[in-house]
This record gives structure tokens, C-alpha cells and sequence, in this order.
């Protein structure tokens, strides 16, 4: 056979075992987090539930952390239901599992570093709700759930979960200074379809008209969006009210907000 | 064309804030995998420029301190591949600009508000990085040879820092730094030096080398196997084992490194190195496990086979099938998994992080051990092989031989010993036994070398290297090192990226296009392989390109 020809086939013969060797070894595909919505009307169990699928998925928490192994790396979390109640004098244990989550630096148990994130902040994020469900998952482990989703920590002080800096759905600056101010992502998702609290608005300018959009934000209550199951009415404009919105919103920072909104047309 | 990159670094954050989309879509292969390609045969073909000037002017200087003018003829030629490469390396690198200008707007008018200040300076050191270039090549045999290595090293300095620049760039989406709470700029130089810098340009500056050392090697042996002469097998057959050479020196070196950088990522995100090491990517070090056995196992072949054209080295022969028999327990200890779990949901129903049987000998203590060994066997096969023809005259050469036995007994004890013993003792200090394992093999490496410079100082020569007169199989084994370390290369490329999983820049800006997920090692390596042969067909064509140079010049010549 002719040099340069062997040379090539050696060269695919070598790649193409590499290639089956990538292809042998099991296979998996890792998939950016979902959030998950917590009802207002779960209950204990229900939470539990929801708190162990996100303290195996989402949370990533199982990355570090065994319930009912030695320990090694990252305390192991058999019984920490009960263990919980008397890690530090005065703090109940539904708020220790709160403020380990939220500030993991302010308890660090005794033969660990203090290497745990702020599970609030990303790149895990979870919101507030998710942590209500991961602290009922971690009571019933040995202990009872006290926890309901209207629940709300101390420990997640004034900020709670950060909404994170996000490249998507930029336009006029002052109407994404809004957005965050007003936290409007807690609620919409601007980005894609998902389902939060409210509608998700990625596509917002492309099922209203700018007058729709505005009447949305000005009369939130005024038609409610459809959804399945249906959105809570009054929630929208309730919070909005206790932040502030109304009252200090000027026109051109309405007008600029309408703008944006109107430019998400969906597609990304 | 150096223009248009120009031109494009500076005009792209304006370009990028046209329009509000965050992505646009790439033909058929979407805009990761265009971008992942691209990306990859930019950082092949930089890897390649980066390293040859390295080596380039070493055998210089060899040149001028030995005045043997093979060398110099040898850095020349290494040097005339060079130009070819780098024009390329900077036709791959605009076109990766350009497309992630196109198809990754929002992300990219992000990373420039963090980087803009670092833009005229790349360009700058780009073009002093030429300039040096051109010189060092078309100044060859005319400056004097001291300013003509002066120009040699400033290259070598330029090439360094526009990695450093370009690294920057890169680590800073894995471990972001020097910016607040919403993503805005702090500290530009923060966001330079952050946590994964120096580990990755440690890494990649010794990669390189190997890497450029290999690809110098494979070309020998392409020009080897199809030469016509029997000068000219000696020539090839002798820049091969140079290229050899290098690749494994900067190998040998290279598993510390990657643990230096291991430990960074642990020491940013304690998550993101779980995630690395047990997590989705704990396959890919099985595969990577593969790829360096076949890197150390193709070196060891290749110097055992070498021994062949060296009058006397026969005696030795024997010991090499231990050798292999060492390689080859070591290989397969350090291919076990660390963990072998599939999924968080498995690990689970294991109860715990480590595999109950398999997890045994995959926790880094036995690891380590194995790399250790696997390092010193090598260094073994080498040292046989630089005595191959060689018999030392000194009074003391029976004791010193054996008090080099005695320091690899010795290093190799301590290895083993301490891997053992690592599985008595907490996991917080087993991880600090990986220090005295590696200071053992470094102090037995420098010390018998050391020891080896005295010894064969004034020594007796059993005959001459015949080269020339080596079997075509090494050849291949020279390609064999070439071909995996780029695909090694390509893989490391993956998991570097895919650690930041659906992030564009971990924890800051998040990934929300369609290709936020991580792929599977099976994909991956599919677009690895493809790169791989791309990268080679390029490759040929600049080999060719460079082979065409010198026939005109042969012609004129007759
Ligand atoms: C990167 C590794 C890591 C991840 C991910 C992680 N933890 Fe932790 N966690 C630790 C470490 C280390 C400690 C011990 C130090 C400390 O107390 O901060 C700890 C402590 C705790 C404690 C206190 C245990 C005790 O005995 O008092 C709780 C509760 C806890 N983590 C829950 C969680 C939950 C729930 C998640 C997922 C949402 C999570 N952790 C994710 C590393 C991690
Ligand atoms: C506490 C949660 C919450 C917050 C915060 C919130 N919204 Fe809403 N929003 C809702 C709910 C629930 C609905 C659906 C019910 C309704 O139409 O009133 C809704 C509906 C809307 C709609 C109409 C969507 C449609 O598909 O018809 C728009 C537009 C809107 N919100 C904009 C905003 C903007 C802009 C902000 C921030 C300034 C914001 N919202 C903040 C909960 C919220």
C-alpha cells in the first residue's frame, strides 16, 4: 500500500477509536435546571416531595452532600430533621435549614470547611419558594415539618434569592433597571416560556399591542390573563402596590418599559 | 487580514449591541457546534505557533553553544512551518471573533464591557507578535546570531502574552472576578487575574510544548516514511526523536499541572470541581485516562524501538518488558473511574459519592500513586535509552548506578507507600499526601540526572547512533502522539467549556439559547474527531506547502 494512503488510514483508525471509546461509556446529557413553582395550597407531604426532587436536581445539593453515608466532604444529612433544633440556642430548626441555605458561612458545622454556596444566589438560585420545599424535605428527615409555602425566613433577609444578572431582553436601559427593581422576573419569565407566578412575557409584543401592554401593567386586574391552571388575580397589582410601582413610576419610564416589552417578540 | 481583525476587535461591542437579539442561528450545525469547531482548530493551530518558536530557539541556542549546524538547520525548518501555521492560526481566529460577533451578540457585548480595555493591547502584542515573526524567519542565516536569538526569545515573549490575553478572556467565563453583584465591572485587572488564569496558562504553556513537540514529530515521521534517501531518513528519523523528545519532557510535567488547575477550580467553586471530577464529566477522565496511556505508551514504544539503532543498547532490552508490564498496571489504575456514577438520582441509592467495590481504587490516592509511577517509568525508559550506547568509565560508577536505583526504590516506595497509607486517613489528609508524592518523583528525577551527567561524563561509547535505521513502526507511534494529543487536546477543550454547564459565564450570564444543555460524551467526541481530522488535513496541506518551498530551491540550486 502506498505510504500516504496507510498514513491516512492510520489517522481515521486512531480517531475512530476514540470515538468509540467516547461512544461506550454511558451517556448523559445535562439539562439547565427547571424551576419549580410551589402552590400555595401544598401541603407538608406534597412540599417534602417537591423539596427531595430539588435537592437531587435543581439544588444540586447531592452533588456534596449523602443522607445516610460517612460524611466525607460535606456533613452527611441523616436526621438533620432533628439535629436541627439544637445546632444553635435560640434558633428554631426550620430557620437553621433556612439560614444554612442562605447563609452557609454563619453555622459552619464543627470538621467542615465553610465551602457550601449561597444556595439563593446563582449559579444555583433557587427561589424562595424552592428552599420552603427543600427545608420540609430536610425536617422530614428525622424531624416534622413545620414549614408551609406562606412561610418566610429571617435568614433570607430583605434581598432573599437575587435576580441574576441576565444578558437577555436588554433594550432602553432604564426599562431593565425597572424590571429589576421591581423584581418583575420573580414572577414572568422574560426569556422563555416558562411558567412563573404570572405569564411568561418573552412573547408578550408579539401576542399584544402596545396599548394592550400597557393596560396589563397600569390595571393588572382589569382582564385577567388566561392560564391553566388560572393566575391568581389581585397578585400582580398587590405587590406591585406594596413596592412602590404605582406611585413612583414616572411616564417615560412607563413609556420606556411598554417599549421593551413590546420589542420581546419571542423566537430566542 | 490582519486588518480585518483589527478592525474587528475594536468595532465589535458596537457591532454587537446592533439589535436586541441575544443569538442568532448558525446553518445545519447550529451556532455551538460551528463556534466549538472553530474555536478548537483556532487554539490547535495558536498551540502550534505558541510552541515551535519555544523549541525553535532552544535548538538555536543548542546550535550556537554546540556549533553544530544540524541544529540550526533543524530550528530553521522547524521555523518555515511556522509561518504557514500562523497565518492560519490567525485566519481561524478572525473568523471566531466574527462569528461569535454574529451569532452570540448579547454575550458578546458582555464580555466586551469587562474586557474593552484589554482589546488594543492584544491587537498591539498581535501584531508585535508578527512583526518578530517575519523577522526571526526571513533574518535566519543574515542578522547575527546573537540578535537573531534576541528576536527569537522577544517572539517567544509576545506569543506568550497574547495567550495570556486571549486566556484571560476565557477563564474569566469559568470563574468570573472583579465585578459586583449584577455582572458590572469592579476591576478590570481582577477580572484578568482571576482564579483559573495562572492555572490555565501554567497548563496550556506546557501543553503546548507537548503538543507542538508531537505535531514537529509527526511531520518527521510523514517525511520519514515517504523519504527516498537514506540522508534523508537520517535527517527525519532525528528531527522525529527530537520532536519525541520535547513532547515527552513537556509531558512528563503535565499531570501536576492539571492537578494545580484541578485544584483551583475546587478552590473557586467546590461544586463545579465535584461536578468535573463525579459529577457529568467523570467519564470523560475514563476517556482521558485512555488518550494519556496511549501518549505515555506510544513515547515508551517509540524510545524502546529507538534503542534498535544504537550500537550496544541491546543489554537492556530485558528491562523494557518490566517496564511495559509497570506502564500497563498503572494504566489500568488510573483509568478506573473516580466515581462511577451516572446520576446524582444513582448516587443516591449507593448511598454516597464513591462506587462501593470500584470507588476503591478510583479515589485520587490511587491515582495519584499511578500517575506518579507511570512518570517514573517513563523517565526510566528514557534515562535506558540516553545509555544505550554508553558505558560509564568513572572509579565510582558501580555506586552511583546503584545509588540511582537507590533513589527510584526509594521515590517509588514513598509513592506507594503514601498511596496506601491514604487509604487509612481522612480524605482532608490524604489530599495533602499528593505534595510529597510529587516532590519524591521531581527530587528522584533530578537527582538521578544529576547523578547520570557526572557518571557519563568522560564515558566510553559502544558505537554510534545509527540513525536512520529505525523501524517504520516508530513512526507511526510518532503519529500515534500526535493524533491523540490533539484529540486530547479537543477533548480538554469540551470539558473545560462544559463545566460552566448553561452558563456563558458561570453564575452571571446565563445560557438560554437552545444549546444551554450539556451534550453527551458521545456527541462531544464526534465533533472532536471531526475538528481532529480537519485540523490534519490543514496540517498536510501547510506540510506540503512547506515541502513545495524548498523543491524550487532545490531546482534553482541544480
Ligand atoms: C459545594 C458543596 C455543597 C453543596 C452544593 C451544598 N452543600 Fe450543604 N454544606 C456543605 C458543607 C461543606 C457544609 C458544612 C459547612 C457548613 O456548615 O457550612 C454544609 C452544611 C449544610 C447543612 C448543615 C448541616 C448540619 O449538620 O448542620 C445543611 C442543612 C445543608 N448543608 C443543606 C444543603 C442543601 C439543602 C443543599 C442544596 C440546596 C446544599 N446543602 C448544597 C457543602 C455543600
Ligand atoms: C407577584 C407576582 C408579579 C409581579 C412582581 C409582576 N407580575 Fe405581572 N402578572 C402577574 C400575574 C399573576 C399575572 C396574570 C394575572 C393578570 O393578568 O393580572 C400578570 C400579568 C402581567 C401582564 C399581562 C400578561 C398577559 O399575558 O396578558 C403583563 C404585561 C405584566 N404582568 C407585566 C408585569 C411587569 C412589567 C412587572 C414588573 C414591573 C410585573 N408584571 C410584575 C404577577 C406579577
Amino acid at each position: 500500500m502506498n505510504v500516504p494512503l496507510k498514513i491516512v488510514l492510520f489517522t481515521l483508525a486512531v480517531t475512530g477509536f476514540y470515538t468509540y471509546v467516547g461512544a461506550i461509556v454511558p451517556q448523559m446529557e445535562a439539562h439547565p435546571p427547571k424551576s419549580t413553582e410551589i402552590g400555595a395550597d401544598m401541603g407538608p407531604v406534597e412540599l417534602a416531595a417537591t423539596g427531595k426532587e430539588i435537592f437531587f436536581g435543581k439544588g444540586t445539593c447531592a452533588l456534596c452532600h449523602t443522607i445516610g453515608g460517612k460524611g466525607e466532604r460535606c456533613p452527611d444529612l441523616e436526621g438533620i430533621g432533628r439535629r436541627a433544633a439544637s445546632r444553635i440556642e435560640g434558633v428554631s430548626a426550620q430557620e437553621y435549614l433556612a439560614q444554612s441555605m442562605y447563609q452557609p458561612n454563619e453555622y459552619v458545622v464543627d470538621g467542615y470547611q465553610p465551602t457550601m454556596p449561597n444556595i439563593s444566589r446563582a449559579p444555583i438560585g433557587l427561589t424562595d419558594g424552592e428552599i420552603i420545599a427543600v427545608v420540609a424535605f430536610l425536617q422530614n428527615e428525622g424531624g416534622e415539618i413545620t414549614v408551609t409555602p406562606a412561610t418566610r425566613f429571617e435568614a433570607a433577609g430583605e434581598a432573599g434569592s437575587q435576580p441574576v444578572a441576565r444578558t437577555e431582553g436588554e433594550g432602553p436601559l432604564d426599562a431593565l433597571a425597572i424590571i429589576k427593581k421591581y423584581n418583575c422576573e420573580a414572577c414572568h419569565d422574560l426569556a422563555g416560556a416558562e411558567r412563573r407566578l404570572g405569564p411568561p412575557l418573552h412573547d408578550i409584543g408579539a401576542r399584544q399591542t402596545r396599548a394592550q401592554i400597557l393596560h396589563s401593567i397600569v390595571e393588572p386586574d382589569a382582564e385577567i390573563a388566561a392560564g391553566e391552571p388560572p393566575y391568581t388575580p389581585g397578585l400582580m397589582s398587590a405587590t406591585l402596590m406594596s413596592t412602590g410601582f404605582y406611585d413612583t413610576l414616572t411616564l417615560p419610564e412607563l413609556t420606556a418599559l411598554v417599549e421593551h416589552l413590546a420589542s420581546l417578540e419571542g423566537g430566542e | 487580514m490582519l486588518l480585518v481583525a483589527a478592525v474587528l476587535v475594536l468595532a465589535g461591542p458596537a457591532l454587537a449591541q446592533e439589535g436586541g437579539e441575544a443569538y442568532r442561528d448558525f446553518p445545519i450545525v447550529g451556532s455551538r457546534v460551528a463556534i466549538w469547531v472553530i474555536a478548537q482548530l483556532h487554539l490547535l493551530f495558536g498551540a502550534f505557533v505558541l510552541a515551535v518558536p519555544l523549541f525553535a530557539v532552544t535548538i538555536e541556542y543548542m546550535g550556537m553553544r554546540t556549533g553544530d549546524q544540524r541544529y540550526d538547520d533543524l530550528a530553521h525548518e522547524f521555523t518555515r512551518l511556522l509561518t504557514m501555521a500562523f497565518s492560519t492560526t490567525a485566519i481561524f481566529g478572525a473568523m471566531l471573533l466574527f462569528m461569535l460577533l454574529g451569532l452570540y451578540p448579547k454575550f458578546m457585548s458582555y464580555l466586551s464591557s469587562i474586557f474593552s480595555a484589554t482589546f488594543l493591547p492584544y491587537v498591539l502584542l498581535f501584531f508585535g507578535e508578527t512583526f518578530s515573526l517575519y523577522i526571526y524567519y526571513y533574518g535566519w542565516g543574515k542578522l547575527s546570531p546573537r540578535v537573531h536569538l534576541s528576536i527569537g526569545v522577544l517572539l517567544n515573549v509576545i506569543g506568550i502574552l497574547v495567550m495570556m490575553v486571549a486566556n484571560a478572556w476565557v477563564t474569566f467565563m469559568t470563574s468570573p472576578a472583579g465585578i459586583d453583584d449584577s455582572g458590572a465591572l469592579v476591576n478590570v485587572w481582577d477580572a484578568i487575574a482571576n482564579p483559573t488564569w495562572m492555572p490555565i496558562n501554567i497548563h496550556r504553556v506546557i501543553a503546548n510544548v507537548a503538543f507542538g513537540g508531537s505535531i514537529a514529530g509527526a511531520y518527521a515521521a510523514f517525511n520519514f516514511l515517504t523519504a527516498k534517501t537514506d540522508e534523508e531518513r537520517a535527517h527525519y528519523d532525528w528531527m522525529g526523536y527530537i520532536g519525541n523528545f520535547v513532547a515527552i519532557v513537556a509531558l512528563l510535567p503535565l499531570p501536576f499541572a492539571g492537578y494545580y488547575l484541578g485544584r483551583e477550580i475546587y478552590a473557586f467553586n467546590q461544586q463545579m470541581g465535584i461536578t468535573m471530577m463525579g459529577g457529568v464529566f467523570s467519564w470523560l477522565f475514563i476517556v482521558q485516562a485512555v488518550l494519556i496511556g496511549a501518549l505515555f505508551l506510544a513515547a515508551n514504544y517509540y524510545l524502546w524501538l529507538g534503542m534498535a539503532r544504537i550500537e550496544g543498547a541491546e543489554r537492556f532490552r530485558p528491562a523494557i518488558k518490566y517496564l511495559l508490564i509497570l506502564l500497563t498496571i498503572c494504566l489500568m489504575i488510573w483509568a478506573t473511574p473516580h466515581s462511577m456514577v451516572a446520576s446524582l438520582e444513582e448516587s443516591r441509592k449507593m448511598g454516597g459519592a464513591h462506587h462501593p467495590v470500584l470507588g476503591f481504587l478510583g479515589v485520587m490516592s490511587a491515582k495519584n500513586t499511578a500517575v506518579n509511577l507511570m512518570i517514573l517509568t517513563t523517565y526510566i525508559s528514557f534515562l535506558l535509552y540516553r545509555r544505550g550506547n554508553r558505558i560509564a568509565t568513572v572509579a565510582w560508577a558501580r555506586s552511583g548506578n546503584i545509588a540511582q536505583v537507590a533513589i527510584f526504590v526509594g521515590a517509588a516506595a514513598v509513592v506507594i507507600f503514601l498511596g496506601v497509607y491514604g487509604y487509612y486517613v481522612e480524605a482532608s489528609v490524604r489530599i495533602g499526601f499528593s505534595v510529597p508524592q510529587v516532590g519524591a518523583v521531581l527530587f528522584a528525577m533530578i537527582a538521578v540526572t544529576v547523578i547520570d551527567a557526572f557518571l557519563f561524563k568522560d564515558c566510553r561509547e559502544t558505537g554510534g547512533i545509527r540513525w536512520g535505521e529505525i523501524s517504520p513502526r516508530s513512526q507511526y507511534a510518532l503519529l500515534l502522539l500526535a493524533i491523540s494529543f490533539t484529540w486530547l487536546m479537543g477533548l480538554m477543550g469540551y470539558v473545560r467549556s462544559g463545566l460552566r454547564q448553561h452558563w456563558h459565564v458561570y453564575g452571571v450570564v446565563r445560557d438560554t439559547s437552545a444549546d444551554a444543555f450539556t451534550p453527551t460524551l458521545g456527541y462531544a467526541t464526534m465533533v472532536v474527531s471531526v475538528t481532529v481530522l480537519i485540523f490534519f488535513a490543514f496540517l498536510v496541506f501547510i506540510f506540503w506547502l512547506s515541502r513545495l518551498s524548498q523543491k524550487q530551491a532545490y531546482r534553482a540550486q541544480s
